[in-house]
């Protein structure tokens, strides 16, 4: 069959190719095998926490500890900038910021801030949520102590009013009976008659008409007698009545007394029931006044939190910028420079440069600038960019130009270099690829590093995409002077003269080797 | 003549591999120098060794008295090399080419035009200097190819197989060119596996064998030591060339041979001796066809390496 033939012809070809069978074959594996074995990990490691707080309590002191037996290293700072400074700086991924007097009690501002650098999107979110959830569980335990006091406090009160029960029923049962004495005494009362009204009114007229006829009969002697005696007649008559009544009034006083008597003891055994009530209605009272929290935002919530950004006033696209800005300049210098240098090396004219007299370095730093005008070139476009949906930015591009360009030399230094290794444009290309995928892949773009193994994390974070997201980023979002920068610029330098010097090595070495080989081909003698 | 390049005892190994064993060669100023050999004899990595991309193991090799090892920068100023591809950018124009190459060859910029110019019409490529290196044909590309290599003015010019893949009439225009060149007090060193055609062109060949020098010198020293005398190669109808023979006795002839139907007379003056052959056959046979051979370089690199083998075995 033609079509295996030509399969195992593809194969011996690419297998009989080192490099390309090295990268098409062994590339993908050993990126699979690296990147395996370094985020084969769930957890995050190595977390530190800038923490401030103006005064150290228990409760501050227990939501930090919770923390740490969280693995995560808390450094407590001396100032609120301190901590923010940390955060920009890269030193703390976090800095937590404690209220003043963070306390549990009525109308109490718990809100714990996370300072957040948001260009880290990623660690920020898995950090945040670490804590969030250990600051959930201590305002949990603490809203769970809260309603365990309110709880107690009912269920005391329902004792105490359990127990107080009987003393309503004594109480109803007093005032029945006073109720049943006071009707008695009511019956008793209308019983006793001591309406004369009507009788004493005509009896008065009679008297009165006695007196005005004793008045006209002193005139006349015998009708005066007559009607004296007709006077005291009705005089003793009255006064019998009057006696009468008064005598049911006097049976009714006693009556009386006796039940006034009844009644004032049981209002009496009432009062001190009442006395007993109040009592326990004060305590009840004194109990739930007791309880320290009653609002209920703050039982079911003790403690909040909220996310501040260090810089304000970004937009997402901020935040992203610079490891965007990153990623095009790594891979457009890392492809643009390879390509260039492998199409050189392989163009026939590469031999005439090789033995012309001019010093090898001249070709090496001509390639580079040629690669670093063109990425200059796109880099404005970026810029351009850039300005238009922020034009503050503007403030930061002498800055920004100057550690884009450091960071855009690395790689196409790092570009030439694999292209001065592998010996065709394909394989340079997959070597170029797979290198930006590998410094891709340890970086803080796809996982944060705090997810790898310490070992490794202390090889990675020289990583150059890393540094220079960091440079980028501390420019860009925190606006750092490049004085402030030294340390990974310096490692950006680093970079720099370690792949000069490897792409000297290897020109001299083994792509000249490459390129004098090709342009000596055997020839047969023929007369 | 004093030797422009010296070739001193320079061994080459890889490995276990000798590929140059001492090697001594004296190339003069100013000559066609070829130098041929078989496929793997060394010629490659003796080129290599001269343009000073390999290191000699032992020996050297000098330029005007200056040692390689030690001058390499003055000595590519002087030399100028043209591989057997074409090296040159398909993308850049003939002049664009040429001044580019120039000014990697350190020619001062208000010399490189009139320079370019000189060449253009030296090679023939005036009317193309515009023209994309990708556009020319193979003639024009090969030109252009030894244009860049001459465009520093070098005093050494080494041509690896410089007629290769060119059709008879390109070929020519080549070696015409080369000859030019050298007119102008070029030395010039070519590789080619034509061996008429370094016959023709050049003042000087050496031949190499299993890293070895086995012979130097000019062609006609070469066939005059190691190739047998000239020939006449002479059919006759009843092929009586016995009683031919027997007549030219006295001719000085110096031997004869019959190989097929042919009978080969070797002579030091085929012309001269030619002319008593034919009176002979004249008086017992009827001539069908005569042809006079000289002796060719192929003819001195195939008895030498022969010889070389022979040696070896035994």
């Amino acid at each position: 069959m033609k079509i295996f033939k030509i399969i195992k012809k593809d194969f011996k070809i690419l297998v009989r190719s080192k490099s390309s069978a090295l990268i098409v074959l062994f590339g993908p594996l050993l990126l699979i095998l690296l990147v395996g074995l370094a985020f084969n990990t769930t957890s995050l490691q190595g977390i530190k926490l800038g923490v401030y707080s103006p005064n150290y309590n228990e409760l501050t002191n227990g939501i930090i500890k919770a923390m740490e037996d969280e693995q995560y290293k808390v450094v407590k700072t001396e100032t609120e900038q301190q901590c923010i400074d940390g955060v920009k700086m890269g030193v703390y991924h976090i800095c937590v910021k404690f209220p003043d007097g963070l306390e549990i009690k009525n109308q109490a501002k718990n809100t714990i801030t996370f300072v957040v650098d948001q260009s880290r999107v990623n660690l920020v979110y898995a950090v945040k949520g670490t804590i969030n959830n250990k600051i959930g569980e201590k305002s949990k335990e603490l809203s769970l102590g809260l309603t365990g006091i309110i709880v107690t406090q009912l269920d005391k009160t329902k004792t105490e009013l359990s127990s107080r029960t009987g003393l309503f029923s004594d109480m109803r049962n007093n005032v029945d009976g006073v109720e049943s004495k006071l009707s008695e005494l009511q019956a008793t009362v209308n019983t006793v008659n001591l309406s004369y009204t009507n009788e004493s009114d005509v009896y008065m007229g009679k008297l009165i008409q006695q007196v005005k006829s004793i008045e006209a009969d002193l005139n006349e002697t015998a009708a005066w007698n007559a009607d004296i005696e007709d006077l005291f007649d009705n005089l003793k008559d009255k006064l019998d009545i009057v006696d009468e009544r008064l005598t049911a009034l006097s049976a009714l006083e006693g009556s009386l007394n006796g039940g006034f008597g009844n009644i004032k003891e049981s209002l009496t055994v009432n009062r001190q029931k009442i006395n007993e009530v109040e009592s326990s209605s004060n305590q009840i009272i004194s109990d739930i006044n007791n309880i320290a929290v009653t609002d209920v935002e703050s039982i079911v919530s003790p403690i909040n939190t909220v996310t501040e950004p260090i810089s304000v006033g970004k937009s997402n696209l901020n935040y992203l910028f610079p490891t965007l800005v990153m990623m095009v300049v790594m891979f457009v210098s890392l492809l643009l420079s390879s390509t260039m240098v492998i199409r050189e090396k392989t163009s026939s004219a590469y031999f005439r440069n090789y033995i012309s007299p001019t010093h090898g370095f001249i070709f090496v730093f001509s390639t580079f600038i040629t690669n670093f005008l063109i990425v200059l070139m796109q880099l404005i476009v970026v810029f351009g960019v850039m300005l238009y949906f922020d034009p503050k930015m503007i403030n930061l591009l002498v800055n920004v130009s100057g550690v884009l360009l450091l960071i855009a030399s690395v790689f196409i230094l790092l570009g030439m270099a694999i292209g001065y290794v592998f010996k065709s444009e394909e394989t340079s290309t997959l070597g170029a690829v797979s290198v930006g995928s590998i410094l891709l892949f340890f970086s803080n773009t796809i996982f944060p590093l705090e997810t790898l193994p310490t070992a490794i994390r202390e090889v990675v974070k020289y990583n150059i995409f890393v540094v220079g997201e960091e440079l980028l980023r501390k420019t860009i979002l925190f606006e750092y002077g490049l004085e402030q920068l030294l340390v990974p610029i310096g490692i950006i330098a680093a970079h720099i003269a370690v792949f000069i010097i490897v792409i000297i090595l290897i020109r001299k070495w083994a792509v000249a080797r490459y390129n004098i080989h090709k342009h000596f081909r055997n020839r047969k003698i023929k007369s | 003549m004093p030797a422009q390049i010296q070739i001193v005892n320079v061994t080459k190994e890889f490995g276990k591999n000798v590929i140059l064993d001492k090697v001594s060669l004296d190339i003069p100023a100013r000559k066609i120098y070829g130098i041929i050999g078989e496929s793997g004899s060394g010629k490659t990595t003796l080129l290599k060794t001269i343009i000073g991309y390999w290191k000699p193991d032992d020996g050297e090799v000098l330029y005007e008295g200056r040692s390689l090892e030690k001058d390499m920068k003055f000595i590519k100023q002087i030399v100028g090399f043209a591989t057997q591809d074409n090296c040159v950018y398909p993308k850049l124009t003939v002049r664009e080419n040429l001044e580019y190459f120039g000014s990697m060859s350190n020619v001062p910029s208000n010399t490189l035009e009139r320079n370019t110019d000189k060449i253009l019409d030296l090679v023939e490529l005036k009317n193309a200097e515009n023209k994309l290196a990708e556009e020319l044909s193979g003639g024009m590309m090969r030109r252009l190819d030894i244009a860049c290599a001459l465009i520093h003015n070098p005093k050494i010019l080494i041509l690896d197989e410089p007629t290769q893949d060119l059709d008879p009439l390109l070929r020519k225009d080549i070696m015409n060119l080369i000859r030019k060149i050298n007119e102008n007090d070029t030395t010039i060193i070519l590789t080619s596996h034509l061996l008429e055609e370094t016959d023709q062109l050049c003042d000087e060949v050496a031949i190499i064998h299993e890293g070895r020098v086995l012979e130097a010198g000019t062609p006609e020293q070469l066939k005059n030591n190691y190739s047998k005398n000239e020939e006449i190669h002479l059919i006759t109808r009843e092929r009586k060339y016995k009683t031919i023979m027997s007549k030219l006795k006295d001719s000085g002839i110096k031997g004869s041979s019959v190989e097929g139907n042919s009978l080969i007379i070797y002579s030091d003056n085929a012309e001269k001796t030619l002319y008593h052959v034919l009176r002979a056959v004249d008086e017992v046979d009827k001539l069908i066809e005569v042809d006079l051979k000289k002796p060719t370089l192929t003819e001195v690199f195939e008895n030498l390496t022969k010889r070389e083998r022979a040696k070896k075995e035994g």
